[in-house]
């Protein structure tokens, strides 16, 4: 069961559809009813501009129509004029994604100085629950180390664990998406060994 | 798991904004100075930098507040933070009062207060009913504010930062609302959705603004064109404002209420040390900001050209090594220099660059 709420100005709610089935000429049908039925609230645009030039294309503002206030659901208007709705978030998928911010996370990525030394997953690139190499965002963070330990000058280090970092990367299947960061590696190896043999 | 409760940051005199916002004048003698938001650029370690000229407080860049309660790869991305990077004003772009609370939720734990975009112009945005889209949807924009200020009152600050409207009476009625939906301080941009950035902010709609919401006693921040500490000055001293905020200035020039014409090579030096620090800033992101500050400092044009051609974060450093004196952190004199230190050994080409 689905039911389309429509919020307007504050708490004032009415219950405007509610049918059993989902599918998408169903959900489509509504969502052309639910527009027609808007047109009321259709909004304002930019009347001029301060040197007095009429609203331009694609300068309509629009409000977004709350569909369900208790999982954020709304519908918004697309750059072609259509209707979309943005689904909303179930209390249940919040609380799991909550525990997930909370238990796995920690909060926020909290990086102070000398995060990465003190990091042993990042140190010792031990893959697990911290570190999975198949997602961008942990692979830029071992090359981030790469980075620093090249600043730093410590060039001894840096071509380790460049060396250690690249046959890891090798083995990955989507090997061009990694080609980037392979280049990079090789590059920082090359000079570290170039500036050790100096 | 249910046990465990999010709490916000206690808020001290040290880092609660509206304490600082209120008592900077009377701590400083002068008001305060706010590093504003910008899209992909107010990261941490550009926040840092900031810090270190005299900004009192700092934003994040807009996070979508839709994608930040759903995905956990999108959190990861939008924001990192410590101990460090505070005050800190974590701004949201949102479009309803549900995605809000659970933001403010989320987020509260880790920063000293919460602004809510009102102001991006980007029609992306705009059709979500994000940004600029919300100073026209007053009763949307007042039931968010109202809904996070009833659930926490002042255990979490709450800013709205909000465009003219082409009828300043508007941005009066709205601001009114906003300050009895008990919004903590207001940040006016002045400029309209529609007014380009190279016309210049409009002081005298922050002032008629500021002067009829003055009996609500809610701080007012000025937004726009601040440059220099004597654009600081001139808008202050035009507009009456609590304090400045600055964004497209401190880019090119983060020094700026440190009273620096001109970015100071130290501030580069401090970038590149927080950026290798913190890690995770992208490339193209690390190029810009370097690019945007040495262009402030007159760098020599064939060099321009040069670094605009560099496609990695470890060539970018050779070329700074290759060219400049870039000094680290444990050498003397690290993050004080002004003018750029052009190296005398000044060669590319030994380092594999074009």
């Amino acid at each position: 069961m689905l039911n389309v709420y429509i919020s307007c100005r504050g708490n004032f709610k009415t219950k405007l559809f509610r049918f059993s089935s989902a599918s998408h000429r169903d959900q489509r049908r509504t969502m052309q009813q639910v527009s027609k039925g808007l047109a009321d609230l259709k909004v304002e645009q930019t009347v001029t501009d301060p040197q007095g030039n009429p609203g331009t294309k694609n300068r309509a503002v629009t409000k977004p129509v709350s569909l369900n206030a208790a999982t954020g659901e709304v519908m918004v208007k697309k750059s072609t004029g259509k209707s979309k709705i943005r689904k909303g978030q179930p209390e249940k998928e919040y609380q799991r994604q909550l525990e997930h911010y909370i238990g796995v996370e920690k909060g926020p990525l909290h990086t102070p100085e000398g995060w990465m030394a003190k990091n042993e997953a990042l140190r010792e690139v031990v893959e697990g629950p911290e570190l999975d190499l198949t997602l961008k965002q942990d692979r830029q963070q071992l090359v981030s180390r790469c980075h620093l330990l090249y600043y730093e000058r410590q060039y001894a280090e840096c071509a380790a664990y460049c060396e250690k970092l690249l046959s890891r990367f090798e083995v990955l299947t989507d090997a061009k998406r990694t080609q980037k960061e392979k280049d990079e590696l090789r590059y920082i190896l090359k000079q570290c060994q170039s500036k050790l043999s100096q | 798991m249910s046990s465990l409760k999010l709490r916000p940051k206690p808020l001290t005199h040290k880092n609660d904004p509206l304490a600082i916002i209120r008592t900077r004048q009377d701590t400083h003698g002068r008001p305060v100075t706010i590093a504003g938001p910008m899209v992909r650029y107010s990261k941490l370690p550009f926040r840092q930098v900031c810090r270190k000229y005299n900004a009192d407080i700092v934003y994040t860049p807009m996070i979508l507040a839709r994608e930040f309660v759903r995905n956990s790869h999108a959190r990861t991305a939008d924001l990192s933070t410590n101990e460090s990077d505070t005050p800190l004003i974590v701004q949201v772009g949102v479009n309803n009062t549900t995605d809000l609370l659970r933001f403010v939720e989320m987020v509260s734990p880790f920063c000293d207060g919460i602004g809510i975009n009102c102001g991006c112009p980007i029609k992306e945005q705009v059709r979500e009913g994000i940004g600029s889209a919300l100073i026209y949807n007053p009763d949307l924009l007042c039931e968010m504010v109202s809904a996070v200020k009833d659930k926490y009152g002042n255990l979490v600050r709450l800013e709205t930062k909000i465009r003219i409207h082409d009828n300043w009476d508007d941005t009066v009625a709205l601001c009114r609302r906003l300050c009895d939906a008990k919004v903590d301080w207001i940040t006016i941009h002045g400029r309209t959705r529609t007014t380009r950035s190279s016309v210049p902010v409009n002081l005298e709609a922050i002032r008629y603004i500021r002067e009829r919401i003055s009996d609500k006693r809610v701080p007012v921040i000025a937004n726009g064109d601040c440059f220099s500490m004597a654009d600081f000055n001139r808008i202050v001293e035009h507009t009456g404002v609590d304090g400045v905020m600055a964004v497209r200035g401190l880019l090119e020039n983060p020094a700026v209420f440190a009273g620096h014409t001109k970015c100071p090579w130290g501030a580069l030096e401090l970038f590149w040390h927080y950026t290798v620090q913190f890690g995770g800033l992208p490339f193209r992101l690390i190029q810009h900001h370097l690019h945007c500050m040495l262009e402030n400092m007159g760098l020599e044009k064939h060099l321009h050209r040069e670094l605009m051609k560099i496609k990695t974060t470890a060539e970018l450093l050779d070329w700074f090594d290759a060219n400049f004196e870039l000094k680290r952190k444990s050498d003397a004199g690290f993050g004080i220099a002004v003018d750029i230190p052009y190296s005398t050994k000044s060669n590319c080409s030994e380092y594999g660059m074009p």
